[in-house]
């Protein structure tokens, strides 16, 4: 599923310019810099607002991320007191949604780092599906779970813990979280020529991993 | 939907899965539900008082408003404008008094005196006492730099005078005084400024080779060839 080497040129071309355009300054923007500023100056609890807005975001990407809730609770809530903590060092510098950015990128790295942790002492999950098999793949003796769309959302979810980090990430916060591409090249500070790379072949590896087995019949699609 | 998701190179488009049920079904994902304690945990540490850091403190931004009306902000710039005169001038004429005040010490005629030597500070220097011929620095300044010390020796009619002392191991070749002029207020007043490290110094002027001490020192001590250097204190 890898880019091939005669396109790759035409490619980069055709997604130099899309999906890159910046969101605007809002009031949203405008209402967090005050409750930063607020903060900074020694009202903690002018975090509160900013904590409720987004702490499903910072959990979703932590879960997404590690695929375990305990741990992903625990990556968020430090990366709040991280961001609390550095509060007075953040800058927005006029950018929209700059501290959800910032945020975000503390919890990527937060989770990058429970992730080498766990490395050291765990198999890793993507070692198991090393071998290119659809290990997530639908089993046709067993219609009930073909019927269940809980059943398809636990594939996927497995899916993703599956493709590698580096892809997971931008897969994550492209296609779960909807970020614009220019959000996600300030969370993980890499080139969005790079990023939009990594997503066409993040969403090349999860098809992959969601392929039937071969030999079997039937298909989730 | 979405809006890149017709952006792929054809490599990856063998699959017959419309790209955007796969991207649909991850932006399912997102419907995650945080834990409910999640915030109340976070607030519970935030809010939790910190040991106090310095650096912390000094960096905390200060907040305060100002209003003035149109007419207050003119009476304000008004006031700055007439205090930044009034201390430009101030330092004009407190320099100009300096110099007059080292002037009339150098070139006071002074009877029996052919020369009329003297050792000052330079205005820069302002902040230290004076005594007699000789500026001191106040008390408390004691950080160990060297003192900037001006020499300063009337002789008219000399082609060459230096200042040799303890300072600089008595090696009258190296500081010598500059006239002030071939004419005018100035004329034959030989100065010169050196960084002299603190402590006491002894030293004598060289005038056309010949030593001769400091006649404005308060201060003398015997050289031990039947003559009395200056003193100098710092």
């Amino acid at each position: 599923m890898a880019l091939k080497p005669d396109q790759s040129g035409a490619f980069l071309a055709s997604v130099a310019h899309a999906g890159t355009a910046a969101p605007a300054w809002t009031a949203r923007d405008e209402e967090e810099r005050r409750l930063i500023a607020d903060c900074v100056a020694g009202d903690p609890e002018a975090f509160r607002p900013l904590v409720v807005r987004y702490q499903r975001q910072a959990f979703a990407v932590a879960l997404r991320m590690l695929g375990s809730r305990s741990d992903a609770e625990d990556v968020a809530q430090q990366s709040f007191i991280d961001a609390f903590n550095a509060l007075d060092r953040f800058r927005d510098d006029g950018r929209p949604r700059a501290f959800s950015t910032w945020l975000l990128r503390i919890v990527v790295n937060r989770s990058k780092d429970v992730l080498k942790s766990k490395r050291r002492t765990e198999q890793p999950l993507e070692r198991e599906v090393a071998g290119g098999d659809a290990v997530f793949a639908h089993d046709p003796s067993n219609p009930e779970a073909h019927a269940s769309g809980g059943q398809r959302r636990r594939q996927l979810e497995a899916a993703l813990l599956a493709v590698p980090a580096k892809y997971r990430e931008v897969l994550v916060l492209k296609d779960v979280e909807d970020l614009s591409y220019e959000e996600i090249r300030v969370v993980l500070r890499l080139p969005i020529t790079t990023l939009k790379i990594r997503v066409v072949r993040a969403r090349a590896m999860l098809r992959a991993l969601l392929e039937p087995v071969p030999g079997k019949e039937g298909d989730l699609r | 939907m979405n809006h890149d998701d017709e952006i792929r190179p054809s490599g990856a488009s063998e699959t017959t899965e419309p790209r955007v049920s796969l991207v649909d079904e991850l932006r399912a994902l997102r419907d995650v539900a945080p834990p409910a304690s999640l915030a109340a945990r976070v607030m519970t540490q935030v809010a939790a008082p910190q040991p106090f850091s310095l650096w912390r403190w000094l960096r905390r931004p200060i907040k305060f408003e100002v209003r003035l009306s149109a007419l207050s902000v003119l009476a304000v710039g008004l006031v700055l404008t007439v205090g930044a005169t009034a201390l430009v001038r101030g330092a004009r004429s407190s320099s100009q008094e300096g110099l007059a005040a080292g002037g009339d010490e150098v070139v006071a005629p002074v009877a029996g005196a052919a020369a009329r030597p003297g050792v000052s500070f330079p205005p820069a220097r302002a902040g230290h006492e004076a005594r007699g011929g000789q500026d001191r620095p106040a008390a408390g300044d004691e950080d160990g730099a060297p003192v900037l010390v001006r020499f300063v020796f009337e002789a008219h009619g000399a082609r060459r005078v230096a200042v040799a002392g303890s300072f600089n191991a008595w090696n009258e070749q190296v500081l010598t005084l500059e006239d002030g002029g071939s004419d005018g207020p100035n004329a034959g007043v030989f100065v010169t400024t050196v960084a002299v490290p603190r402590g006491t110094h002894e030293y004598m002027f060289v005038v056309d080779g010949r030593w001769i001490a400091d006649p404005l020192a308060t201060e003398r001590r015997p050289d031990g060839f039947g003559r009395q250097n200056s003193l100098l204190r710092l």
